[in-house]
């Protein structure tokens, strides 16, 4: 079983209490509607008007949580969206077992569908809601001191038509949870944060995952104590995943599936040594392809200029820190690392240079 | 196992803690709230003079004008704090917003009781707090025959003659036979509640026939029928709010009043923010105390919810009156009134029908749920002189709306809704005029009162000419209302109405259809749209996932 993790603490506790919440509220507020009786009028409002406050709180919090974490950019629908492709999957691709188009990782955890739901949800439908609500609560206040003069009809039969809305929304969601790789998997995830999904599906999310940690990295790597070796490099990785949320279990997790290519170059130039990671992602199968030889390997003109200066430049003693560099691989095909090293000293001199490359897209 | 308590600590913990605090949390409690137990009633004013100690006083009187005079010998000028009170007018100068200045009081309007005190004077003047009112030439500057007995008699003996059942009286509104007046006038005192009902409880020919929140039983009650008044509670007579000055006594009524200028409310005692719930104390906005805390009217004493003259005069077989009473199931009121196009929402099974030869047929209901209206404090009377625009005349139209509560004329008085005591009826109009006729009812048998010689033509003749007005000859029956905001027989807190009584598809504001109620109202249009979105999303669900289960076995 494939499990990639998507949701943080913070997230899986805010969405299961704006979840109670929405079904608490709609609970109250169809009987103060008169739909029916449950709690008595006088019960309902008192509960419901209790709900709706510590809701405004929970999601000034939420706001504040997504522009810090920068997590709004995943709920704000983007160019090229393949809604066509979502449309047919769900349409047809689903009968036949077919897996979804757009696969979900931690930077892009919501497919575009999501992606345009959830906007309209979190950034229109929730906060006009919510805002009507205040001014249906507070109308009696705003209208003697204020001078409301918008007709309480008006802003009771807007979170009405809304509540009946979201009541919609909330079946098809509860039901959407179902379409995930088991019918469970997606109700699974938002309550561990992980997400059991699809072999393929897996591969871009772990990779991605591991983007975006080593991107975290990197800005940390500009404080002064950084110094690039495995267990530096470790610390990083789980300050920042901590950082992010991931319990300490997701961070083991994570390490034990994935590690980074390691090397180590003497002041010479030629490898002494690179770790099975850097081999997979050199695609080389023996140790002798790199040892031995110049950490230059099969790179010309421009893309060797650029690796021979900040190779240069760490004999030198300064470290590089997450720096895109081009890589010929065994196959003959050009691709992208991004790279990390530092120098090795002994006795006041540089001996070697150490360090990470992880895989990057072009 | 660790993620089950991740699980537990992120999602459950925080749940369970939220949801207590949803439960239990008074956000609507005010801090520092009203305590009601803070209003204290000021002392009785005891009087320090013992008024049966006085020479002046120990008299044999002859008339009861004597009586007034040795009043005004010590309380000299007295009489000018009376002679602009309407309890000796019986007409005052009000204003009818958009009708302009008016002059407006018991001697010109229109009720759908007994009608119009116009040629009936002589029986009606028997409430005046004054001696000789015979008609409309009665002299207002007499000052010695203000009747000064009739609110401070202390004795409990002194009644007004009923000029029709006793002959004897010397005159109109004179004190009845065998009353002492030398007694009386020895006992005298500040207004008690048996003064105030002589007059106010008994109006419309019997206890709490007109008002409906006003009866007999109040001289001594319990809390349950007037929280007020209750001997049980605070014991307070009619004087402990309406506090009079100089003979001034406020409160207005909207069958004889035009504008609220000599009214008071519950907010003197009680403020505008007399509840812990702020939402409760936001209502004020919109909703009169009277509102929720007057539940039912006429707890003791059945009142008179429909009147019908068409049905008068209707005699025994040799002529004879016909007078009976009897007790009928609510739910045969149309078999015995046929015209009566409004069923109040009672609370009884059973109401009290009565026929009598001279008022025709009358339906009479205990415990009965106040109708309610928007009312701005401002009245418009129908004044016999206005033409009849409509099959049922509105007699005094309360004033205001909900639009005039967002936007008050007067931002001192914005609407509010009121519970008010609709009095439904028909009674005889000029089917050529369009108005309505004051007839004359009252009367020794061939003067053309109606409830001695049954002729509505002379009637009404005699009765419009008194007025200087012309009748047709053509008389018809006209359904009228007349409206009376209720504002005694106040209910314990504990009894007062709950949310739902409003708030529900059954609410009491049923006709009141102006504005959205919460609970109440729905649109017709959202909620089928919404409806359809729901439905709409269960079927789609429900087909999806069909074919998902469907396509899986197949693959």
């Amino acid at each position: 079983m494939k499990k990639v993790y998507l949701y943080r603490g913070f997230e899986r506790f805010w969405h299961w209490t704006q979840a109670l919440f929405i079904l608490f509220l709609l609970l109250t507020g169809f009987e103060i509607h008169g739909t029916y009786k449950l709690f008595g009028y006088k019960t309902a409002v008192f509960l419901h008007d209790n709900t709706a406050i510590l809701y405004v709180v929970l999601i000034v919090i939420i706001y504040f949580w997504l522009f810090f974490s920068g997590d709004w950019r995943q709920f704000f629908p983007k160019k090229n969206m393949l809604l066509k492709d979502q449309v047919i999957y769900y349409l047809n691709g689903i009968f036949k077992g077919k897996e979804h188009p757009l696969p979900k990782t931690i930077t892009n955890k919501f497919n575009d569908l999501q992606r345009l739901t959830y906007f309209s949800i979190e950034f229109i439908i929730l906060p006009l809601m919510v805002i009507v609500g205040l001014l249906y609560m507070n109308y009696d206040y705003l209208k003697a001191n204020f001078g409301l003069s918008i007709d309480l009809k008006y802003i009771a039969l807007t979170h009405v038509f809304i509540a009946f809305f979201l009541l919609a929304f909330v079946i098809g969601h509860i039901y959407l949870t179902t379409t995930g790789y088991k019918p469970l998997s997606s109700i699974k995830a938002m309550l561990t944060g992980w997400e059991e999904v699809g072999e393929e599906e897996e591969t871009t999310a772990l990779e991605d995952y591991l983007r975006f940690v080593f991107q975290q990295a990197e800005k940390r790597a500009a404080e002064p104590d950084y110094t690039i070796d495995t267990e530096t490099f470790k610390s990083v990785f789980k300050k920042v995943a901590k950082d992010l949320g991931l319990s300490g279990a997701a961070v083991d997790e994570l390490l034990t599936m994935y590690s980074f290519g390691h090397f180590k170059i003497g002041a010479d130039g030629k490898f002494i040594e690179v770790n099975d990671v850097w081999k997979k992602i050199f695609e080389c199968t023996e140790i002798t392809d790199p040892v031995g030889r110049s950490y230059t390997l099969n790179l010309s003109g421009d893309d060797k200029a650029k690796v021979e200066e900040l190779f240069n430049k760490v004999l030198q003693g300064e470290k590089v820190t997450g720096v895109r560099v081009p890589r010929y691989c065994k196959d003959g095909t050009k691709r992208y690392h991004a790279v990390s090293m530092a120098p090795v000293m002994q006795d006041g001199k540089v001996v070697a240079v150490e360090g990470f490359i992880i895989d990057v897209k072009e | 196992m660790k993620k089950f308590w991740e699980i537990l600590l992120i999602i459950l913990l925080p749940e369970v803690i939220i949801f207590t605090i949803i439960g239990i949390w008074k956000h609507d409690r005010l801090r520092h709230p009203f305590d009601n137990s803070s209003i204290k009633l000021s002392e009785k004013v005891i009087m320090p003079v013992d008024h049966s100690k006085f020479a002046e006083l120990q008299k044999d009187f002859k008339t009861p004008q004597e009586v007034t005079k040795a009043c005004l010998k010590c309380h000299n000028n007295i009489d000018k704090q009376l002679m602009i009170n309407e309890h000796w007018l019986w007409i005052k100068d009000d204003t009818i917003p958009g009708r302009g200045h008016v002059r407006l009081g018991k001697r010109n309007i229109i009720n759908n009781f007994c009608i119009a005190s116009g040629a009936n004077e002589k029986l009606c003047t028997m409430c005046h707090a004054g001696y000789g009112y015979r008609d409309k030439n009665w002299d207002s500057t007499k000052t010695e025959n203000m009747d000064c007995l009739i609110c401070h008699d202390h004795t409990g003996t002194y009644r007004k003659a009923n000029p029709c059942a006793d002959t004897s009286a010397k005159g109109f509104g004179y004190p009845a036979k065998g009353v002492n007046l030398r007694n009386v006038a020895m006992h005298i005192g500040l207004p008690e509640r048996h003064n105030c009902g002589a007059c106010h409880y008994t109006g419309g020919g019997g206890n709490n026939v007109k008002h409906g929140d006003l009866e007999l039983a109040l001289n001594h009650t319990t809390k349950l029928v007037d929280v007020h008044m209750g001997v049980d509670g605070q014991n307070m007579s009619c004087t402990d709010c309406h506090k009079t000055r100089n003979h001034n006594i406020p409160g207005n009524l909207a069958m004889v009043s035009a504008s609220p200028s000599n009214s008071f409310s519950c907010t003197e005692c009680h403020t505008s923010a007399p509840h812990k719930s702020k939402i409760l104390n936001e209502h004020f906005q919109q909703v009169a105390c009277q509102t929720c805390h007057i539940p039912v009217y006429a707890k003791v004493q059945p009142t008179n919810i429909y009147w019908s003259w068409k049905d008068a005069g209707k005699l025994r077989p040799g002529g004879g009156l016909l007078h009976f009473e009897k007790e009928i199931p609510v739910d045969s009121i149309t078999r015995y009134v046929h015209n009566m196009a409004y069923i109040h929402d009672l609370t009884t099974d059973s109401v009290v029908y009565e026929y009598d030869s001279r008022h025709g047929a009358a339906i009479l209901a205990k415990d009965v749920k106040p109708e309610y209206r928007w009312w701005n404090g401002y009245t418009d009377h129908h004044f016999i002189t206005d033409p009849i625009k409509s099959d049922t005349v509105d007699l005094n139209p309360l004033m205001g709306s909900y639009a005039d509560n967002l936007h008050p004329m007067d931002s001192k008085h914005p609407s509010k809704i009121y519970p008010v005591k609709v009095m439904r009826g028909n009674q005889i109009y000029d089917t050529k005029y369009d108005r309505l006729i004051d007839p004359k009812l009252v009367g020794k048998k061939g003067e053309g009162g109606f409830w001695r010689d049954f002729n509505w033509d002379t009637s009404a003749t005699l009765g419009m000419a008194y007025r200087g007005l012309k009748f047709s000859g053509h008389y018809g029956f006209i359904q009228t209302r007349s409206y009376w905001p209720l504002n005694h027989e106040v209910a314990p807190a504990s009894q007062a109405l709950s949310c739902e009584a409003c708030h529900s598809r059954h609410s009491r504001l049923s006709n009141l259809k102006d504005f959205y109620l919460p609970g109440r109202d729905v649109n017709k249009v959202v909620d089928l749209i919404g409806w359809l979105m729901v439905i709409g999303a269960l079927l789609g669900v429900a087909i999806h996932g069909a074919l998902r289960i469907f396509s899986n076995k197949n693959s």
